[in-house]
């Protein structure tokens, strides 16, 4: 006699996961090798100020609104603070989520108590809501979405959710809930190098590119 | 098996008091998950409840089930309901061997057709007949032969439940529990490796007093495997606050912290280890140290190491993010190759245009 419940956890914790590495790990590094080998058009201009310095001083000051948009798009903004603060939180800071850096990777860090775990999941999600609620209503907004945006809205909110029930047993058998948590970091690893998720990791790049730029021209980015 | 006196005699032998074993069939109420207002209702089914025949039959086993339940040590009455019963075949309780102990399994069965309780420990091995056989018999045909006339069969430990160890992989005998074979009859399983002795015993006292129990999917008996070990676990306030032990020696181990990052599996074991304990309620493995195996769930030998967290992938997961790193650059290269080869060739192509030829009719 098996439990399927079972069954599907360790699927989803090998075979499964085997699969979503693969795509998740090649096709991150697919793109980022295809980045950086395509380079930059050589700017034979002189410099007037050291872009290195400006690029990689951008990659932080852009994390940084600019005066008065926080009041144009407020639900944006401050929605987009909460999920990624949130999101960071609940997944980095989780010790269940620790174990498997220091299994991979050998590093260890302190976690921290469900109370913030999960405080910062509902967070994540209520903004996530939020951030979907603007989408929807702002027209300009709702012509700009495309289907990519819902999927990758719907596959940052599964993991959150999931992994919410599992752990405070809400739902289902608690087994299962942990098997279909899984199994949603893995839709989302595998959409991640072909998705906007992307961003999460090439936002660095696209940062330093402007900053870069801009600052070989002595400007400000 | 000696004939055994009845229970009455049995408390008054061992210095049983009525007060005693009123609280005991208090504690079976609370074990069963019964409301306490039963407690003398089982009293009562126990003491005018005729002792069943029961045949017990080994299979592909350790003895830790058998180990287990005599360790629920005379003069405990655990042991007194063990003594409840009568039972006729045993390979290693019972006095007889060889063909006497065989005509004793037979004798027991046809004076008690339709009625014995069979209980069983070990997996039965489906490749082989021989792999495991009792007095020339193999374990499949004993199984079958007994399991005809038995009015319930109680499937104790992992082995019998859910084929249990030798089921792991590459499981080299073809083992499996009863009720892969066994399908026309009411089966309990106690799985546990071994199980608890008092839910062995509190399984058939619930037999004995109000017949099967209430069951899960995987046939386990609701009172004992309702809720997960992490849930009932003492050091779950540890895991709430995030307090980890990281090795067996280190400062959280001595401090009693969660076991979860040493590969923990309480979080998904169903058992009641965490509150009935072993011993007579002395500790159970979280307690002695050691993370929960889940061994009272299938596959348990399988579920990705008893040492790695339930959160942590189970494969060998580096080799093959290695090669995906690899392809990864190899392919993202070859396509930037690409790219810039198309964008040279297409600068190459390129045709001046002046204002004249936009002015030209097409």
């Amino acid at each position: 006699m098996n439990n399927p419940y079972f069954d599907l956890l360790m699927w989803a914790r090998e075979t499964g996961f085997n699969i979503a590495l693969i795509i998740f790990a090649g096709g991150i590094v697919l793109r980022l090798t295809e980045i950086l080998v395509l380079g930059r058009k050589k700017d034979f201009a002189p410099a007037k100020a050291n872009g290195f310095s400006q690029g990689i001083k951008t990659i932080f000051t852009r994390s940084v609104p600019r005066k008065g948009v926080v009041k144009f798009a407020p639900v944006t903004y401050l929605g987009g603070y909460v999920f990624h603060i949130g999101f960071f939180i609940a997944f980095f800071f989780f010790a269940p989520h620790i174990a498997i850096f220091t299994d991979m990777l050998g590093l260890w860090w302190p976690s921290v108590g469900r109370v913030i775990i999960e405080s910062s999941t509902a967070l994540a999600v209520l903004a996530l809501f939020a951030l979907l609620y603007t989408r929807l209503t702002d027209p300009v907004r709702r012509a700009l979405t495309t289907f990519d945006d819902y999927l990758v809205l719907l596959l940052s909110l599964l993991p959150l959710v999931t992994g919410y029930i599992a752990v405070n047993k809400l739902i289902g058998d608690p087994t299962l809930m942990l098997a279909l948590h899984i199994l949603s970091v893995e839709l989302l690893m595998i959409a991640f190098p072909f998705t906007k998720l992307m961003h999460a990791v090439s936002f660095v790049f696209a940062r330093y590119y402007n900053g870069a730029i801009q600052g070989r021209k002595g400007a400000e980015s | 098996m000696a004939k055994k006196p009845m229970l009455s005699d049995l408390m008054k032998e061992h210095g049983i008091s009525r007060r005693g074993f009123m609280k005991y069939c208090a504690g079976l109420a609370s074990v069963m998950a019964l409301s306490p207002s039963m407690a003398p209702q089982i009293a009562h089914a126990l003491e005018n409840a005729p002792r069943p025949s029961v045949i017990w039959l080994s299979f592909q086993e350790c003895t830790g089930c058998t180990e287990s339940i005599t360790r629920s040590h005379a003069p405990t009455l655990e042991d007194l309901i063990f003594n409840a019963v009568s039972l006729d075949y045993h390979h290693t309780l019972q006095a007889a061997s060889g063909h006497a102990a065989e005509a004793a399994r037979e004798a027991a069965m046809k004076a008690n057709y339709g009625k014995y309780v069979l209980v069983v420990d070990g997996s039965i091995p489906l490749d082989e007949p021989g792999y495991s056989c009792i007095a020339g018999i193999s374990n499949l045909e004993m199984l079958k032969q007994t399991a005809a006339g038995a009015a319930a069969i109680v499937s104790v430990g992992t082995c019998a439940a859910f084929g249990g160890i030798p089921h792991a992989d590459p499981n080299p005998t073809g083992a499996v529990g009863v009720s892969h074979i066994i399908k026309d009859k009411p089966i309990i399983n106690v799985p546990g490796c071994p199980p608890i002795p008092v839910v062995m015993t509190g399984v058939l006292a619930h037999l004995l007093t109000f017949g099967i129990p209430d069951l899960d999917e995987l046939g386990r008996p609701k009172a004992f495997f309702g809720e997960s070990i992490h849930d009932r676990c003492y050091r779950r306030p540890f895991y709430d606050k995030g307090l980890f032990a990281e090795g067996f020696d280190d400062e959280g181990a001595r401090k009693g912290w969660c076991l979860y990052k040493l590969g923990c599996k309480g979080p998904t074991t169903k058992s009641v280890c965490a509150t009935t304990k072993w011993n007579n309620g002395t500790s159970f493995p979280i307690e002695a140290g050691h993370p929960c195996l889940g061994c009272t769930e299938p596959d348990f030998w399988d579920n990705g190491g008893f040492y790695k967290p339930l959160s942590v992938p189970a494969g060998d997961y580096r080799k093959i993010g290695l090669a995906a790193v690899g392809a990864g650059v190899a392919i993202g290269a070859v396509s930037a190759l690409v790219s810039r080869a198309s964008k040279k060739k297409a600068a190459k192509a390129h045709e001046a245009v002046d204002a004249h030829d936009l002015e030209k009719p097409s």
